[in-house]
């Protein structure tokens, strides 16, 4: 009999515990248990629709224990603050204060990020003055103080909004750009859009460039890239970007920026919604003497590190390099997938501004991408468990990235980007000339991609809850 | 030959096309199958 662990509940752990319970049924008496901080499930690629007051943060979540209990997966409630790698054990702090231990054979990290605010002075819903639309109770705040500015617009006030990333080494643009884009149509529906000024703040390198790295498609024998259409859709928009920048901080009015070469700027605003930095959950990594080894087996940001090759610039860094099978070297028990993995390095070029701010995108490891690795990672536990070498790839330099990018949500007004790129990760190995097979990637603007988000917010929360059939949803 | 503006020009003005939209949309959904199908 086998215990496999899952640290975390979102795409990657939650989708690795459903595969691992489907995988493993019949095979002997394994026992599967998911330790989660929250004890809900989140569809967080609908969450730009609980900022803008459109839909509420219940419909994008359910709770974990009853879909659980379904498929016969234990479940506890609490945030994992030790693990204990030779005596395969982790520590759990329970929401009540008390802490619990769970042994383990096979460990799966998919914790999901630390949401680092503290990063940038006067950041976030909490402490600082900004929204944020990264979890539920963050994107229903965000929605009140919108639909507050809402109502000082509808008497007559002139505002200013901002909407972009907090931090130089920010990821996630593409959640900031949906939210921007849905909160200009959503102005545009209330008739006000004439009534504010909207900025897209970003530390991204170049227009589109999302983090990873931007993208180009073939259409008509031409080649365009995401930064034409982003600057096309922005021009359509009447929506103003400053790039290339790094937040240092923000206080009650304003907001002080840095770009690459070193041009300082003080943005007034009345609405910010700044997405913050993404650091490791903080998690201590303990041997069996009682060391702290979690700088052997994580980055320096507190990632685990997994089957990558790390240690290359930039310029060296190519697809072969990004991890496969989502196995730690050094515990080999040990996998780790979505945000919780140690990527190789950046998809976009890391820069930095002369007084020495990161001005670089970090690459996302979410939504489609990270239940792959959690995939990835649970068959090859199932490997492990039946005596075999882990057999499952999920290399982001092999596999597609699937993004549908609300502008507007309305079934027959709606608009969104549908993106589809292959591979995520430039592989310049298998494609010379871009890194990636421009007959597979696309990008293109329309109802069509409405209709998608709106099929796919429906589709994953059905598979996502064992609902009969959910395994022949991709 | 279109320039790229021309081509975005006319996506844009296809946007919200009903007819043009659900043949895209089956056009794309063919397409994410034949990636996701790469990976599965």
């Amino acid at each position: 009999m086998a215990k496999v662990v899952v640290v975390g509940a979102g795409f990657a752990g939650h989708y690795a515990a459903l595969i691992l319970a489907d995988a493993l049924k019949g095979k002997g008496n394994h026992e599967i248990t998911v330790i989660s901080r929250v004890p809900k499930f989140t569809y967080i690629p609908s969450l730009v629709w609980v900022g803008v007051g459109q839909m509420a943060a219940e419909d994008v979540q359910f709770d974990l224990k009853p879909v659980y209990d379904k498929v016969g997966i234990n479940f506890v409630h609490g945030a994992v603050t030790e693990v204990h790698p030779d005596d395969k054990y982790v520590v759990v702090e329970k929401p009540d204060g008390g802490t619990q231990q769970v042994n383990y054979d096979y460990i799966i990290m998919a914790t999901g990020p630390y949401l680092n605010f503290e990063g940038t002075p006067g950041l976030g819903p909490d402490k600082g003055y900004t929204q944020s639309i990264c979890t539920p109770p963050h994107a229903t705040k965000a929605a009140s103080a919108y639909l507050e500015l809402v109502s000082r617009m509808e008497k007559g006030e002139k505002v200013k909004i901002v909407i972009g990333t907090g931090h130089g080494a920010a990821t996630c643009q593409g959640a900031a750009f949906e939210y921007i884009s849905n909160v200009h149509n959503d102005l545009v529906d209330r008739g006000l859009r004439d009534r504010a000024e909207i900025l897209w703040l970003s530390n991204e390198p170049a227009l589109g460039d999302f983090g990873i790295d931007g993208l180009e498609m073939k259409y008509g024998g031409q080649i365009f890239t995401s930064e034409d259409m982003v600057q096309f859709l922005f021009e359509k928009y009447g929506i103003k970007w400053q790039i290339r920048s790094h937040v240092k901080q923000v206080d009650e009015s304003k907001i002080y920026t840095i770009d690459l070469d070193g041009n300082e700027n003080e943005i007034e605003y009345d609405f910010a919604m700044l997405i913050p930095q993404f650091k490791a959950q903080p998690i201590k990594w303990i041997d069996k003497d009682g060391n702290d080894i979690t700088d052997k087996i994580c980055n320096p940001a507190g990632f685990v590190k997994v089957d990558a090759v790390y240690g290359k610039p930039y310029a060296e860094l190519d697809g072969p390099d990004w991890p496969r099978t989502y196995q730690n070297p050094t515990y080999k028990n040990v996998f780790a997938a979505g945000i919780a993995f140690a990527p190789p390095g950046p998809l976009s070029k890391p820069q930095q501004a002369p007084d020495g701010s990161p001005i670089a995108p970090a690459p996302p490891r979410t939504g489609y991408t990270a239940e792959l690795s959690g995939k990835a990672a649970a068959l090859n536990i199932v490997d492990m468990i039946e005596g075999r070498e882990p057999s499952h790839t999920a290399s982001m330099a092999e596999t597609p990235g699937l993004c549908v990018a609300s502008l507007k949500h309305h079934l027959l007004s709606g608009e969104a980007v549908t993106i589809a790129i292959y591979p995520v990760a430039r592989n310049r190995a298998a494609y010379p000339e871009y890194g990636r097979d421009l007959d597979n990637c696309v990008a293109e603007i329309g109802l069509a991609g409405a209709w998608f988000k709106w099929f796919l917010h429906h589709a994953f929360l059905y598979k996502l809850q064992a609902k009969p059939g959910w395994k022949l949803i991709p | 030959m279109a320039t790229k503006r021309d081509m975005m020009e006319k996506m844009w003005r296809y946007r919200k096309n009903l007819f043009v939209q659900l043949f895209r949309f089956i056009v794309l959904g063919l397409h994410f199958n034949k990636l996701v199908k790469k990976v599965h």
